[in-house]
């Protein structure tokens, strides 16, 4: 990563292993994929593939200030999947490429950028 | 379970509807079915209406029974069906599902909505609602963002390439031309479509539906009793509806709708038929490459060979399996809660055999139906009543 480095101590993807389903998910309370509670905590390395991606040029009415802007669709390399905010130039971009995670927005969620 | 007839079929035109309300538009569509169905309002016994965001452009609750009292119909029960832009057909399976009960002998479909007095950036918030808010449309993604993520992973695994696709939009906007209730009457070309302002890379303007108002109808009855109403009744072979994943992240596959697959499953076990005997498809194309992956989702061509079937002509008149004939909903119009409805009055045309873009010997029809990017999906098999 290059970013600066107010972004290097910020970015932490947390995730659960929910030992009802045994799924991870990027989530801490229930899981995401079958709404039990009781599960384990832990740290994603915020590291993944990109899949897919692309720029938002016709934005819903909250976020038309800052389209156009870039969503993909991350798999980080604990096997689950997000889907983000992509910073960085999008033609730069290519399927299966090495992305990590730069920053998380409160309201936008994680943001990724190449790695 | 009874066996189901379509006795009636309406619909308004597509587009700009100016000085018509949500609320007139599915009157005049539900008068227009009955009238051809030549049933009498007072024999029907329940009313299911297709909505996904009247609420919020409309400003309109308490669609169904509101409608129901314009139509004289007050104390029918009435129920609203949202299910994204999929409401139309569970709104249809419903009412069937009600005369395939014994429930009700008579019952109306319809779908309405009305879009095209808001904004685009107001009409895009309104759509990004069938998504989840909390784990991905807070990212701003949108549904023209979603598809296009699926378009780029498509082209990405299968070879699709950028050509093929725009060859759907070619394909429904040829005919639309002919559709006298479609919004968009005019042919584009592979160029001009690849040449379009993007919307959400790599899908284009022309790989988009409009904003549309709009509303069609449908009325069912029991099948025996079918013919007492309509010259050509169309039979219900078979129905199915299913729920999907809601978000992108949560499939391993985004270039398949498992919704789409296990409605088909249903609907073709059901008719005792396969996707071998069906003659033309009114699908869910809210974007060109929807299309593309119902094609394979249905059964139609194999995983991957929906972009060459297309350009090959393949879904075209006189190919393997005319796909929306209509003009679809790139062509015709998306006014999103009538959509459903709106497809199976355009099939239930064409087994009559009085569309626009006929095709001939339609004896089996398909209408295809899908909400969100797969969320749930419904698929509808019809045929002319023996």
């Amino acid at each position: 990563m290059t970013g600066g480095s107010e972004r290097q101590i910020v970015a932490r993807l947390h995730g659960r292993r929910c030992s009802e389903c045994g799924k991870l998910s990027v989530a801490d309370g229930r899981c995401r994929l079958c709404g039990s509670e009781r599960g384990e905590a832990l740290t994603l390395s915020g590291n993944g593939t990109l899949i897919s991606w692309t720029t938002i040029r016709i934005a819903p009415a909250r976020y038309a200030a800052e389209a156009p802007y870039t969503v993909g669709l991350v798999e980080l390399d604990e096997g689950l999947r997000v889907t983000a905010r992509l910073e960085g130039e999008p033609e730069r971009f290519t399927s299966r490429q090495r992305v990590a995670l730069a920053a998380i927005d409160p309201v936008r969620g994680p943001i990724f950028g190449g790695a | 379970m009874r066996d189901v007839a379509i006795i009636g079929a309406g619909s308004t035109p597509f587009g700009r509807m100016e000085g018509h309300s949500i609320v007139d538009l599915a009157v005049a569509a539900c008068r227009d079915a009955l009238a051809d169905g030549r049933v009498e309002r007072r024999q029907i016994q329940a009313l299911y209406l297709g909505n996904f965001v009247g609420e919020r452009l409309a400003n309109q609750g308490s669609l169904a029974p509101l409608v129901a009292a314009r139509l004289g119909l007050t104390g029918i029960p009435c129920t609203k069906v949202e299910g994204a832009c999929a409401s139309g057909g569970i709104a249809l399976r419903h009412a069937v599902l009600g005369v395939a009960l014994g429930l009700y002998d008579f019952a109306l479909a319809a779908g309405t909505e009305k879009m095209t007095a808001s904004s685009t950036a107001d009409v895009t918030a309104a759509l990004a609602t069938a998504g989840d808010e909390t784990t991905e449309m807070h990212t701003g993604l949108t549904f023209p963002g979603a598809f296009a993520i699926v378009m780029r992973e498509h082209m990405h695994r299968f070879g699709t390439t950028r050509e093929q696709v725009a060859h759907v939009s070619v394909k429904n906007h040829g005919f639309g031309v002919a559709n006298p209730k479609a919004q968009f009457r005019k042919p584009v070309t592979v160029e001009e479509v690849v040449a379009s302002r993007l919307i959400a890379d790599p899908l284009r303007l022309f790989d988009c539906p409009p904003i549309s108002d709009g509303a069609a109808a449908l009325v069912v009855c029991p099948a025996d009793r079918a013919r007492d109403f309509h010259a050509a009744p169309i039979r219900v072979l078979g129905t199915g509806h299913a729920s999907g994943p809601a978000t992108l992240w949560e499939s391993d596959d985004i270039t398949t709708f498992p919704a789409t697959v296990r409605a088909a499953r249903e609907a073709f076990a059901m008719a005792g038929l396969s996707p071998a005997d069906v003659h033309l498809a009114e699908v869910h194309d809210c974007f060109t490459i929807a299309e593309i992956v119902a094609t394979e989702d249905l059964g139609f061509f194999a995983k991957g060979k929906g972009g060459p079937a297309v350009e090959e002509g393949w879904t075209s008149l006189g190919g393997k399996i005319v796909l929306n004939p209509s003009g679809g909903l790139i062509s015709k119009g998306h006014p999103v809660g009538a959509t459903g409805c709106a497809q199976v009055y355009e099939v239930v045309k064409q087994l009559r055999g009085d569309a626009a873009n006929q095709v001939r010997g339609a004896e089996i029809g398909l209408a295809h139906n899908l909400g969100g990017s797969g969320v749930v999906s419904t698929v509808t098999l019809l045929g002319r009543l023996a």
